[in-house]
């Protein structure tokens, strides 16, 4: 029985030793800051990193996975008014 | 002892609760949790504070990808800390042999159980998926990074 491994790819599930993986970082981090005294400024981290894992046969790309991992939510800002 | 004018945190958590009902005649029925749903969008979607509900423009098409996008794990009870109420889903949003067939760069959650109401956009870096997985981690839940957090 033939055991080498098999993964899925745009052209269905092709031996694991007939591409080449290829994997990196991308970085949208964002840092903003703000002075909060003389002595402290506060920074702080927005956006999301990536992780991409890429498989090609030959020159052709054939399966690319990402893990996204974002560092923030987004705010609801609550307000009050006041009687006049 | 003195007054102080503020949103009390309590009644944040409760709007995370649906505990508070202002219309002037009754819009919800029901008491059951509600099913959030998470949604792909192309980066040529417009999506934004002015989406008020699902809808299936603008959003990833292909075989691999059920329209409606995929059901939200819900573990987490919202909760406070100092003055801000806060939520994130308790699992990550995860397609598996997903093709985007084009790029994606948002999310949109929204409540399934209530006429598909939006409830947020989320963006991230522009990413084009082929046969593969796509995940987005959730951040850290907590008052500062939680994915809803109302101040």
């Amino acid at each position: 029985m033939n055991s080498e491994p098999l993964i899925f790819t745009s052209k269905g599930n092709l031996p694991l030793s007939d591409l080449t993986m290829k994997h990196y970082w991308e970085d949208n981090l964002k840092l903003t800051a703000e002075r909060v005294s003389d002595q402290e400024v506060r920074v702080e981290k927005d956006g999301d990193i990536a992780y991409v894992e890429e498989y090609y046969l030959g020159e052709e790309l054939v399966k690319r996975s990402v893990a996204v991992y974002k560092f923030k939510g987004v705010p609801i800002e609550s307000g009050k008014g006041g009687f006049g | 002892m003195a007054n102080s004018a503020a949103v009390c945190t309590s009644f944040k958590v409760e709007l995370f609760n649906g505990i508070h009902a202002f219309g002037t005649t009754v819009v919800r029925a029901g008491t059951t949790k509600d099913t959030f749903k998470a949604a792909l969008y192309y980066a040529t979607a417009s999506l934004g504070a002015a989406t008020t509900a699902y809808s299936g423009t603008g959003e990833l098409s292909d075989a691999s990808y059920s329209a409606g996008g995929i059901t939200v794990t819900n573990a987490n009870a919202p909760a406070s800390s100092g003055t801000t109420a806060y939520w994130t889903p308790s699992a990550d949003f995860a397609w598996t042999t997903l093709t985007s067939g084009g790029a994606i760069d948002a999310v949109l959650l929204y409540n399934s159980t209530q006429s598909d109401a939006a409830v947020a956009v989320f963006t991230f870096g522009s990413q084009t998926i082929t046969a593969g997985n796509f995940t987005l981690t959730m951040p850290t839940n907590d008052s500062s990074t939680a994915l809803l957090r109302l101040a």
